[in-house]
């Protein structure tokens, strides 16, 4: 680099680091979702030409019962698993956080859950639960337990469901956390050590502290991505029985490539769009906070 | 030598013209060689009995096909990206008209083959259309024009137990609705289910359209509103939900092809009624048990209040609109369901769209009796609507999936049929 | 070998020996725990390897089959007839790619943000991942046809960049503010450049950061199946897309899946136990406290 614009190139870091993400980000995602916009102010049934209809499908999906069911099971979805997912994981952090022989092992088996290809994965589960034929039932049946229908009951698709997802999710949540707990400096412990704190003032005042920024992370990530589930849920139940575990996601995908409407499909999307946003920009402020 | 010269002349163009005439007019399965095409295939048993066949078109023809190859649902997202799209690299696909004709003919992107068959160098002079199912090859026309041949008649029958049936003392399998109940009944013992069947939403109406149609109902009015609010057409779901509430497998409404041939596989249910081609799955003792593969017996639909009224359902093969080869996609085809392949295709397993393949000896002599009776009873009264003629077909099919479901869940059913036509009026009303 | 955690084993030295009973339960505790959340992670891959060793008739039976004649059928007919190696390097290629892109535009861009604190940009790119995949299949798949780009590995790596890029820049974020701002300041007021300061100075004191978030961003590529579903082709079908080829119209083949799953998942668990001990040694070096 030569001088003078090596100079240029310091004075401008602020805007020059990140500009190549920028604009790949333009690109493939701000495009896409202008190009969704447009769609969704046309009722386009796929292979018809699109008539416009401003916000028609707008106000079609605020009277579509499915619409609301549809954020319904969204939300139930996300507000069973992600609370389950942080205490697990941070129990896992805090379990594994320690010397011992095998640890790397131990830790890859962790991660095997979230490296394993969901749609395959899925599959899988989908097999332990059949109410007939899974391993699922069998064990209940071994332990004295009464069977149980698990996706194939209207109560219990989304309960069902969300086991999955913790079972694929937690080590996530754990991997953040046990990679923030071993950064905390252990001069701290040591001096905590000196003026007399016990184990669990220690966790309380150094531990969480030090990770609440990585428990925030996690639990923004892990929000944002239950919210748009899609893979299981299309693969174990097809948002079945009936719709009783239809997210909006699954919903608008139906809507899309099954039913054609690829305008209310788009308009389903900018809902779910809004609703994540809504969730994700929630909790980005307690990562601003002060902590 | 002036004369000579123009009489040789006159003598050769007279024998090149000739030569040239013959050529245009006679077939010639090379006339393509060279070409690349590329079709679209559902993960079905006709496009693995025709995939190893393939280097074989290739030396025949010199025309080099690439399948790509997608379970069903998936298949048919990537059709319709494609052929929306106008994907000029897409020859040809398999198709379901009883599915989305509708739509892909108004959309325009199937290709109509009649030029093609109206021309002897397009045509091989061995097809002979008439050979082919006439409802099978009905549903590829429209107006009077061809887009396509059929591959496979696909109806459904009732599988059952015949030591299981022994057992309970029952002489012969149900003839109509009232014996497939008491049958039912007297079938389920502990946890193996005395009948099961899709009840998955619009996974189920494939197979409930067959309960729908023999109790008397239809899809649609005469004037193309919805028709499954009708009376017919509630007692048809009142009677479904009662067999399998009371002797069905646990799980219904989460219950399609898969779960309903394993379960039956595996012992686990007496009677099952689904698709005739699972019958491979059968006879398979990877895939089944051997109390089960040795039993098996297969019947036609039970008859209704009006009657024995089953569908078919019909898969072919189309030419794509937007291809730049559509005569070697035509070639492939032709090819694809000769009467050669479909003979080999009905070996296969794959009830085959053409009668020829079903006089086919060899056939005769490995397949059950019973199953070969009872498919050819079906096709003979089968009707190809297993779907509404209307463009969106997914759409009304689910509509109709969820009053199944809720049917399924103890739900009263007329409310929910109701509900489903109201919901479907709605559907065609801005289709 | 001790079982107790950094503060418990500085809190030790402290304790009474009377103590070493009641820490020898706790140990025990601890590692009954662990067992427990191991076999729960376990179980399905268990499951997973039965299967694939497994024919279909024993894979569906209602009253689970432990013993059998374990058959490489299944591993035969998914190498065979499928042609899995070659998925398998489309997804190596497609996943490596990704993951290099990912880190050349994120990491510059993580360092910004965290040094900056550019929070309005961090939101930006959160944007990445908040929207649904599914809004962008039908315009990508309409532009990347306009531009003669389905199935090719630009098409597919593009829109990989999507899973793998804010992932890495959100780990990173975390992990460059750690980095001492002295370190920083020291080294450009001996006339190192920023450029410099961060290649030279931040890059490698946050190693075990960028080895977690390429793993992360590497294995989210590999498995992704929505984009590969609509974009790929047979010169670039990655394995997730054919793995739903064992769903086929009569049965779905639980030995040819679970076969496929394992081959899928053994690549990248090797390589997770690689690296797993790199960044353990990342950490404990202490590159971060200086």
């Amino acid at each position: 680099m030569t001088e003078r614009a090596s100079r240029f190139f310091d004075r401008n870091a602020q805007w020059l680091f990140p500009l190549p993400a920028v604009l790949a980000i333009l690109i493939l995602i701000v495009g896409p979702v202008l190009a969704n916009a447009y769609i969704s102010v046309h009722d386009w049934f796929i292979g018809a030409t699109p008539k416009y209809v401003g916000l028609g499908n707008f106000a079609r999906a605020l009277s579509d019962h499915r619409f609301w069911a549809g954020l319904k099971n969204t939300f139930y979805f996300t507000l069973v698993a992600v609370p389950v997912e942080l205490v697990l994981g941070l129990g896992i952090a805090v379990l594994f956080n320690r010397d011992f022989r095998g640890k790397g092992l131990v830790r890859t088996i962790i991660l095997l859950p979230m490296v394993a290809t969901p749609v395959a994965i899925a599959l899988i589960w989908a097999l332990m639960f059949n109410p007939s034929l899974g391993v699922l039932n069998y064990f209940l049946e071994s332990l004295g337990l009464p069977r149980s229908l698990w996706v194939a009951s209207a109560q219990l698709a989304i309960p069902s469901l969300t086991i999955v997802d913790v079972w694929e999710w937690t080590p996530m949540v754990a991997l953040i956390l046990l990679a923030a707990l071993q950064s905390v400096p252990t001069e701290l412990y040591e001096a905590a050590l000196i003026d007399g704190a016990g184990p669990v003032q220690a966790f309380r005042f150094i531990t969480l502290p030090s990770i609440r920024s990585a428990a925030v992370i996690a639990l923004i990530l892990r929000s944002i991505d239950a919210l748009k589930t899609f893979d299981i849920i299309y693969v174990i139940t097809q948002g079945g029985p009936g719709i009783a575990s239809e997210t909006l996601n699954v919903f608008a995908f139906k809507t899309g490539f099954e039913f054609f409407r690829a305008g209310y499909a788009a308009t389903l999307l900018i809902f779910l769009l809004v609703a994540v946003l809504g969730v994700a920009v929630l909790l980005n402020m307690t990562r601003r906070s002060p902590s | 030598m002036r004369r000579r010269i123009l009489g040789f002349l006159a003598i050769a163009a007279l024998v090149l013209a000739t030569v040239g005439v013959a050529s245009a007019q006679q077939f010639d399965w090379k006339q393509f060689s060279g070409t690349k095409i590329r079709f679209l295939m559902n993960q079905h048993p006709f496009t693995t009995f025709i995939q190893p066949l393939l280097p074989e078109f290739e030396k025949e023809t010199g025309i080099q096909v690439t399948f790509e190859t997608f379970p069903e649902d998936q298949f048919r997202q990537r059709r319709l990206l494609e052929a929306s799209s106008g994907a000029d690299t897409l020859d040809g696909y398999m198709i379901m008209p009883g599915q989305v004709g509708a739509q892909y003919l108004e959309a325009g992107w199937v290709r109509y083959i009649d030029d093609y068959l109206n021309d002897p160098t397009m045509t091989d002079p061995n097809l002979d259309l008439n050979d082919f199912f006439g409802g099978a090859l009905n549903t590829f026309k429209s107006g009077g024009k061809v887009f396509g041949l059929p591959l496979q008649n696909e109806t459904s029958l009732l599988f059952y137990r015949k030591d299981l049936f022994q057992q309970a003392g029952i002489a012969r399998p149900p003839q109509d609705m009232a014996e497939l109940l008491a049958d039912a009944a007297l079938l389920k013992q502990g946890r193996v289910a005395g009948f099961a069947m899709r009840g998955k939403a619009a996974n189920a109406t494939s197979q409930i359209v067959n309960f729908l149609m023999s109790f008397g109902g239809t899809w649609l009015t005469a004037d193309g509103k919805s028709a499954l609010n009708s009376y017919q057409s509630k007692q048809a779901l009142a009677f479904y939900a009662d067999l399998l509430r009371n002797y069905g497998p646990p799980g219904e409404t989460n219950m399609s092809w898969p779960e309903v041939t394993s379960l039956y596989a595996q012992g686990q249910a007496a009677m099952i009624f689904d698709a005739n081609v699972f019958r491979s799955i059968m006879e398979d003792p990877k895939q089944t048990t051997d109390v089960v593969r040795n039993n098996t017996g297969y019947a036609p639909l039970p008859a209704g209040p009006a009657g024995m009224k089953p569908v078919v359902l019909v898969w072919g093969l189309s030419v794509n609109h937007a291809s730049k080869n559509p005569g070697a996609a035509w070639y492939f085809i032709q090819w694809a369901l000769s009467k050669v392949n479909q003979d080999k295709a009905i070996l296969a397993g794959v009830p085959a769209a053409r009668t020829s393949a079903w006089q086919n000896e060899e056939f005769k002599k490995t397949a059950p009796a019973d199953w070969i009776d009872a498919s050819q009873k079906s096709f003979a009264v089968g009707d190809p609507n297993w779907n509404p003629p209307v463009k969106p077909v997914p759409e009304v099919r689910d509509a109709y999936g969820q009053a199944i479901v809720a049917a399924l869940e103890g739900k009263p059913v007329g409310p929910a049929l109701d509900q489903a036509a109201q919901a479907i009026d709605q559907i065609l009303a801005n289709q | 070998m001790s079982a107790v955690g950094t503060g418990a084993r500085r809190r030790s030295q402290a304790t009474p020996a009377g103590d070493r009973r009641r820490r020898r339960i706790r140990t025990l505790l601890i590692y009954l725990l662990m067992a427990v959340v191991l076999v729960i992670m376990l179980f399905p891959f268990y499951w997973m390897i039965l299967t694939s060793l497994r024919s279909q008739v024993d894979n569906t039976s209602p009253v689970p089959v432990w013993f059998f004649r374990p058959t490489l059928e299944n591993y035969l007919n998914v190498i065979r007839q499928n042609n899995f190696l070659a998925y398998t390097w489309h997804s190596l290629i497609i996943a490596t790619l990704a993951t290099g892109l990912g880190l050349v535009l994120g990491l510059p861009a993580a360092y910004s943000i965290a040094r900056y604190k550019q929070n309005g940009l961090a939101f930006a790119i959160l944007m990445a991942r908040l929207t649904p995949y599914i809004t962008y299949l039908v315009p990508w798949y309409m532009a990347f046809r306009a531009l003669h780009l389905i199935d090719t590995y630009v098409a597919l790596t593009a829109t990989h960049l999507i899973v793998g890029m804010p992932l890495i820049i959100w780990i990173m974020i975390s992990f460059f503010e750690e980095v001492p701002r002295d370190l920083e300041e020291a080294a450009y007021v001996d006339g190192a450049s920023r450029f410099g300061t961060f290649t030279r100075i931040v890059l490698p004191l946050s190693t075990p950061g960028i080895v977690a978030a390429s793993i992360l961003s590497f294995i989210f590529s590999w498995n992704q199946f929505l984009f590969s579903l609509v974009l790929s082709g047979p010169n670039t079908k990655p394995v997730p897309v054919a793995v739903f080829n064992f769903i086929s119209y009569g049965q779905i083949n639980f030995g040819g899946l679970g076969a496929a799953a394992v081959l899928i998942t053994l690549p990248v668990v090797l390589l997770t136990l690689v690296i797993q001990r790199y960044i353990v040694t990342g950490l404990t070096m202490g590159a971060v406290k200086g």
